[in-house]
């Protein structure tokens, strides 16, 4: 299978052994020329098996079965990540939502509630009269031009495959922690470094790590970082929304 | 004494940072913060260096007192070791 799809701004070509790795990303697909190409086969997909065995072994789970074509996807994703590295583009962990045409993206470890937190702002802000839509639910990458940081779409976008085809100007990153009540505090100067690292793809170059952290740099000193502890009330979309979009920029 | 890790360094807004790269990023995952002098106490350490050597390179290169330096990076030195980071 091979084909060309556009991701923040860059058009990449594809090949790979399964036709649901085209199929994952259709609404991305383009005819434009690529600027880099990258290849999975069946070493990258038992790379990617063993690394995932790797990762449930250092959480305690059980090794979970994946089929190739799950594994295959990942693999191409990490191809384009390592590369997106030397064009100013940085794939990130966190489920971003756009809010009249301004994006937060929230972070934490999987399963401690971004998304839930981002359906609670798909449904309290819309009666409020906000445009809302889910840029990227999973892993966005953020593209860092001159003037701005943009979170875009891409076929990677998590279980409910919440995503549009779109680059939006960054306006907060928050982290999340589960609280019985619901609270939100700017981000300490001394958590922002380990947070945004530990959210953000780590390269396999040695070259690439520089540019990384020239990109973090970039969000620490340009986006406003919260910490929000919340539960699953409504109540708690309204706390990160006063604080993350009404003040904020 | 010399770091266990291969590390890249990389100056930013708020003073330096330093993550394991290659083989070592799985070694250790987090990422340490460091102002002007202990980065480069930590850039010595690169190299298998001595305390003394470390001192006498931070007195080339900086101006103040020796005895002040020295305390800074045995400080500094006493947390790398902490954190399992120093062979």
């Amino acid at each position: 299978m091979e084909f060309t799809i556009k991701l923040a701004g860059i058009p990449v070509g594809v090949r790979s052994l399964h036709e649901s790795t085209r199929d994952l990303c259709r609404d991305y697909l383009t005819d434009e020329e690529p600027y880099f190409s990258v290849t999975s086969g069946e070493d990258e997909i038992a790379a990617e098996r063993e690394r995932s065995a790797k990762a449930d072994e250092a959480e305690g789970r059980s090794v979970q079965p994946y089929s190739d074509e799950y594994l295959e996807t990942l693999a191409v994703y990490r191809k384009i990540a390592e590369k997106m590295t030397e064009r100013d583009i940085l794939l990130f962990h966190g489920s971003v939502i756009a809010v009249d045409g301004k994006a937060y993206l929230f972070t934490a470890p999987s399963g401690t509630g971004k998304s839930t937190h981002t359906r609670l702002w798909r449904k309290v802000l819309p009666p409020l009269g906000h445009d809302v839509y889910m840029v990227n639910d999973d892993k966005p990458l953020l593209k860092f031009t001159d003037e701005a940081v943009f979170a875009c779409g891409t076929p990677w976008d998590g279980k409910h495959h919440l995503s549009r085809n779109c680059m939006v100007p960054l306006k907060g990153v928050c982290r999340i922690h589960q609280a019985p009540q619901n609270e939100i505090r700017t981000m300490k100067a001394g958590d922002a470094w380990p947070v945004l690292f530990r959210q953000s793809y780590r390269p396999e170059d040695p070259a690439h790590a520089a540019s990384v952290l020239r990109m973090l740099d970039r969000i620490l000193t340009g986006v406003p970082l919260f910490e929000l502890y919340c539960n699953m009330d409504s109540e708690a979309a309204l706390v990160s929304w006063r604080a993350m979009g009404e003040k904020g920029a | 004494m010399k770091l266990k890790y291969k590390f890249v360094v990389q100056e930013v807004s708020d003073g330096f940072v330093a993550v394991a790269v290659g083989a070592d990023a799985a070694k250790f995952s987090g990422i340490i913060r460091m102002n002007k002098t202990s980065a480069f106490v930590f850039k010595q350490l690169m190299k298998d260096v001595t305390e003394d050597e470390i001192v006498a390179g931070m007195c080339e290169k900086y101006d103040g007192d020796e005895q002040v330096m020295r305390k800074d990076a045995r400080a500094f030195i006493k947390k790398l070791a902490a954190a399992d980071l120093l062979a």
